[in-house]
């Protein structure tokens, strides 16, 4: 008789019900073992895009722990919930009429100067980002560590929760990042000169050459390529 | 000597001349402000009601800053440059060693943190100036003396109230005064020294700012002071920015320019001060006039 | 003559005591913080006037504007004889209003967002929104 492999089963508490989830699934796939069709909260299913935010505690554990439920995977005893969305206003703002001022995002977000440093955005980040220290560099205009330290954040919107001054920290990190883009980092002066070149049509001929050879004359020029 | 330094939000962009002074004036004393590698805003008002605990938060998060950056340089010590910084460190410090168990509260909630042990000594760069310097030593070390500079040393609210966080006479301060004078300057004795300068009104109701001003200043002016000397960059904003406002209302005839106190310092320690002076040429024209060049 | 306290009007006296930590009949009404305060000018009630009326509950104390000009800059705590921690009450009576959800300051109002265009310093700005807003 063939051994079966078993896969141990845990459980896993959804909307507040107990299922029994084979270990090792994330918790997206978990919710789907179960039996749950995802209309909302789920998107890219690989750690990007943030959508899938899901708040949990463990068994016996007071503390609240967050997680993108694609990338986690269930644990016994598991209670958890999922947030469809963050409700968020984002301030409509015309980059070219901004500047990098010392109150550049306290005039976008005035709300930031509200924030007590209590450190629960950085607590909840699935992301382990250091919330706290961007919104407090926005605070202090510098832009520049707001960009660098926002970098990977997905924008799931557990900060902008727990955040007692109601601050909406991922949209102030946007802005952080847009500003350093336009007016902090350097600009990349060989991708702006390539662009001239091309517009000046130094690619047509070549181009209107391949056009018109056949499949397997492309397949010829494309083995006899030059490669560095 | 090396002092751990908390800046502040400030002190970073509209109060940046006094950090750059403040800097090349403690090389010259032979002492450094070694900033906290990481901070967070310090909270910037002392929250006075008796059960709110997150307002602490943030000062609270700045002493456990300088005790960690404290083991390093072997010190207690956490020097800033501003005022209102330095009042609502010292007050949440004062108000930890006061209630232990609050104290126990605020390090159970900030569990992510080390626990904040309570014994971090507050000194604003004044106190470091009067306390570990001296006058006399600082007297050594003028290069350019203030000749007949005619200074009036504005110190308001937050280095001397309440009581409890004051490091100088309350009523009648003489610190800054002291360093002034061993410098060289004239200093005057402004009965409103010690008087608000409206603070954060200046958002909210800016006509009270204006008032303030005014009674502060008349009188600077009417004992013909050449500039108010402030350590603290609310104070400078407010002063410079009222006079402004109280000089187009016609309430004064003329704009007293307010600097910090860490910019004539570096004026007169300084070796270079050909390089300074051209900043301030209104003092450089006031000590050539007077004899003092 | 006899005041008779209103059910809220006492409720309001505690609320204040208890915010501030102070008992607001040590204050016998000199008129010493008034006299100190900086921006008395600007204010609708003096602070000596506003502990009388939370002395006998009255509620039209809260409409006052007196605490919210308030620069929390000490002077009447320093100033007062019998130790009545003044700058306390108001902070209390600005709570009072706070926690019932009347904020003073709109942070996005155009008064306020103008602000932050000037080159007024954080801390200034940070300052009027814990005094302000809760």
């Amino acid at each position: 008789m063939a051994e079966k492999n078993q896969i141990p089963l845990v459980s896993v508490f959804i909307m507040g019900k107990e299922y029994r989830i084979p270990s090792g699934l994330t918790l997206m796939k978990a919710m789907e073992y179960a039996g749950y069709r995802y209309t909302r909260g789920a998107g890219c299913r690989a750690g990007f895009c943030g959508a899938c935010a899901t708040i949990y505690r463990l068994k016996d554990d007071y503390k609240l722990k967050s997680a993108l439920a694609c990338q986690t995977t269930v644990d016994d005893g598991m209670y958890l919930v999922q947030l469809p969305f963050t409700p968020a206003n984002k301030k409509k703002y015309d980059m070219e009429n901004l500047n990098i001022a010392h109150n550049a995002l306290l005039k976008e977000y005035p709300e930031i100067a509200r924030c007590i440093s209590c450190n629960s955005c950085t607590k909840v980040c699935p992301q382990e980002l250091k919330v706290m220290d961007y919104v407090q560099a926005s605070l202090r205009g510098d832009i520049e560590k707001a960009a660098d330290l926002s970098f990977d954040c997905v924008q799931c919107g557990l900060c902008a929760f727990r955040c007692p001054a109601e601050i909406t920290q991922y949209h102030v990190g946007q802005l952080a990042r847009r500003l350093n883009g336009k007016f902090v980092t350097p600009k990349a002066l060989h991708t702006e000169e390539a662009v001239v070149k091309l517009n000046s049509g130094v690619s047509k001929q070549e181009i209107s050459k391949l056009k018109v050879l056949k499949l397997d004359e492309i397949k010829e020029l494309y083995k006899k390529r030059s490669i560095e | 000597m090396e002092y751990p330094y908390y800046p502040g939000c400030t002190l970073k962009t509209t109060g940046r001349k006094d950090e750059e002074s403040a800097f090349e004036v403690a090389k010259l004393l032979g002492f450094e402000l070694k900033e906290l590698p990481t901070w967070t805003c310090c909270g910037v008002v002392y929250n006075l009601t008796s059960d709110v605990m997150a307002d602490h938060l943030s000062a609270t998060r700045t002493l456990i800053r300088a005790q960690e950056m404290g083991r390093e340089l072997k010190t207690n010590k956490l020097v800033t440059l501003c005022s209102m910084c330095y009042n609502v460190l010292k007050q949440v410090n004062l108000m930890y060693k006061d209630n232990p168990d609050k104290l126990y509260n605020v390090n159970l909630f900030m569990d992510a943190e080390e626990d904040y042990l309570g014994n971090i000594e507050i000194m604003h760069f004044l106190e470091v100036l009067y306390n570990d310097i001296g006058p006399e030593k600082i007297k050594e070390k003028v290069k350019t003396p203030l000749k007949n500079l005619k200074v009036d040393p504005y110190y308001g609210c937050m280095l001397l109230r309440p009581k409890t966080i004051a490091f100088d006479n309350q009523d009648n301060p003489h610190v800054m005064g002291d360093i002034l004078s061993a410098l060289g300057a004239n200093v005057i004795e402004n009965p409103m020294t010690v008087e608000c300068c409206g603070a954060h009104q200046i958002i909210t109701n800016k006509e009270a700012v204006l008032d303030c001003a005014q009674r502060i200043v008349n009188i600077s002016q009417s004992k013909g002071a050449d500039l108010i000397v402030t350590p603290c960059p609310l104070c400078q904003y407010n002063l410079t920015t009222a006079q402004k406002s109280l000089f187009e209302k016609g309430k004064i005839n003329h704009q007293t320019p307010v600097i910090y106190l860490s910019e004539l310092l570096r004026i007169s320690l300084s070796d270079n001060n050909e390089n300074y002076l051209k900043d301030y040429k209104f003092i450089k024209d006031i000590l050539e006039e007077r004899g003092g060049l | 003559m006899v005041f008779t306290v209103s059910e809220k009007g006492l409720d309001l006296r505690k609320s204040v005591e208890e915010i501030s930590g102070q008992n607001v009949f040590q204050c016998y009404q000199c008129g010493k913080c008034s006299a100190t305060c900086p921006v008395v000018d600007s204010m609708d009630m003096a602070p000596n006037k506003v502990i009388r009326f939370v002395q006998i509950g009255d509620l039209e104390v809260l409409d006052q504007n007196t605490f919210w000009v308030c620069a929390a800059c000490f002077t009447c705590s320093a100033r007062c004889p019998r130790s009545v921690d003044i700058a306390k009450i108001m902070e209390a009576l600005r709570n009072v209003m706070l926690r019932n959800k009347q904020d003073f300051i709109n942070i996005y109002s155009k008064d306020f967002l103008e602000k932050m265009i000037e080159e007024v310093p954080q801390m200034a700005i940070v300052a009027a929104i814990k005094k302000g807003v809760w």
